[in-house]
């Protein structure tokens, strides 16, 4: 899967019943994919697929754990079936503010998803959706690799994402982990 | 005593091959065919925790079932519970 733009917009579909919807739209407000979870499956299954006819799946991202807490992802490429890497969530670090960790291949760190600050995280638990989430993506050496920042919109979630162009970590994993975040963190809110 | 190895068959091209335990439950890619392969089996610690209560559940409907109705009692709560379970276990 080829993603070059260096800007993503990730926007939840505001009317479902069944599981979330997701449309990502590129930095010039192209239809990119459309990703939606699968309803009634104890474990996460989340697919992104070309558009919403859902003929063609780029993407698709697995629990490995039933119980979301500390769960982790496997992120398999949908066109070559080949594994690219995972996101495990850190349990008890995400009570206070919500940490990840990209892995690759081999389950081995290669960087890790932060909200901005420990205040801001606090305050976004009392004061709930009315501060937007924002993360960082940073690779083992500090580098930055992305931001996610949510929008302030009461009624529909969007997420931006800004990869950097130096970025190390693949890039469809890096989207597939912002959709995994809103996905998951939207559904908590 | 619990295995660190877990046998993995490649749905893909048919290798079978070992993963770590700790990636039961989840995909690991195929080293012949390099394409992704479900891990079998459940390393859920919390879930774990749930399926015992859900155990403790159907028994304690089950009494529940038994001291009001007695047999039917326990065929429609107890069984019912217990068809609950299931569904849930197979929708895993």
């Amino acid at each position: 899967m080829s993603i070059k733009d260096n800007r993503y917009v990730i926007r939840r579909k505001v009317l479902t019943i069944f599981g979330q919807k997701f449309h990502v739209y590129d930095g010039h407000g192209q239809l990119l994919g459309y990703s939606q979870q699968k309803a009634f499956k104890l474990k996460e299954d989340i697919r992104f697929y070309t558009d919403e006819t859902m003929a063609e799946e780029k993407l698709l991202i697995m629990a490995r754990q039933v119980i979301d807490f500390a769960a982790a992802y496997d992120v398999v490429n949908g066109e070559t079936k080949e594994k690219i890497g995972a996101c495990r969530r850190k349990g008890w670090k995400s009570i206070m503010r919500d940490s990840w960790e990209i892995l690759d291949n081999n389950d081995q760190p290669i960087a890790k998803v932060q909200e901005d600050s420990m205040l801001m995280a606090t305050l976004r638990r009392f004061l709930s959706n009315l501060i937007p989430q924002h993360y960082h993506v940073t690779n083992n050496a500090g580098a930055l690799q992305a931001d996610l920042r949510v929008r302030f919109n009461p009624f529909v979630y969007k997420m931006e994402v800004d990869i950097a162009p130096e970025a190390t970590v693949d890039r469809a994993l890096l989207l597939a982990v912002a959709i995994l975040i809103a996905a998951i963190e939207g559904r908590q809110k | 005593m619990t295995s660190e190895v877990i046998r993995v068959d490649c749905e893909h091209c048919g290798e079978v091959f070992q993963a770590a335990e700790k990636m039961a439950g989840g995909i690991t890619n195929c080293p012949r065919c390099k394409k992704a392969a479900t891990v079998p089996g459940l390393r859920d610690g919390w879930f774990r925790f749930v399926q015992a209560g859900m155990v403790v559940g159907v028994i304690a409907l089950a009494m529940v079932g038994w001291h009001n109705a007695g047999p039917a009692g326990v065929l429609v709560l107890g069984g019912g519970a217990a068809l609950l379970c299931g569904l849930i276990y197979l929708a895993m």
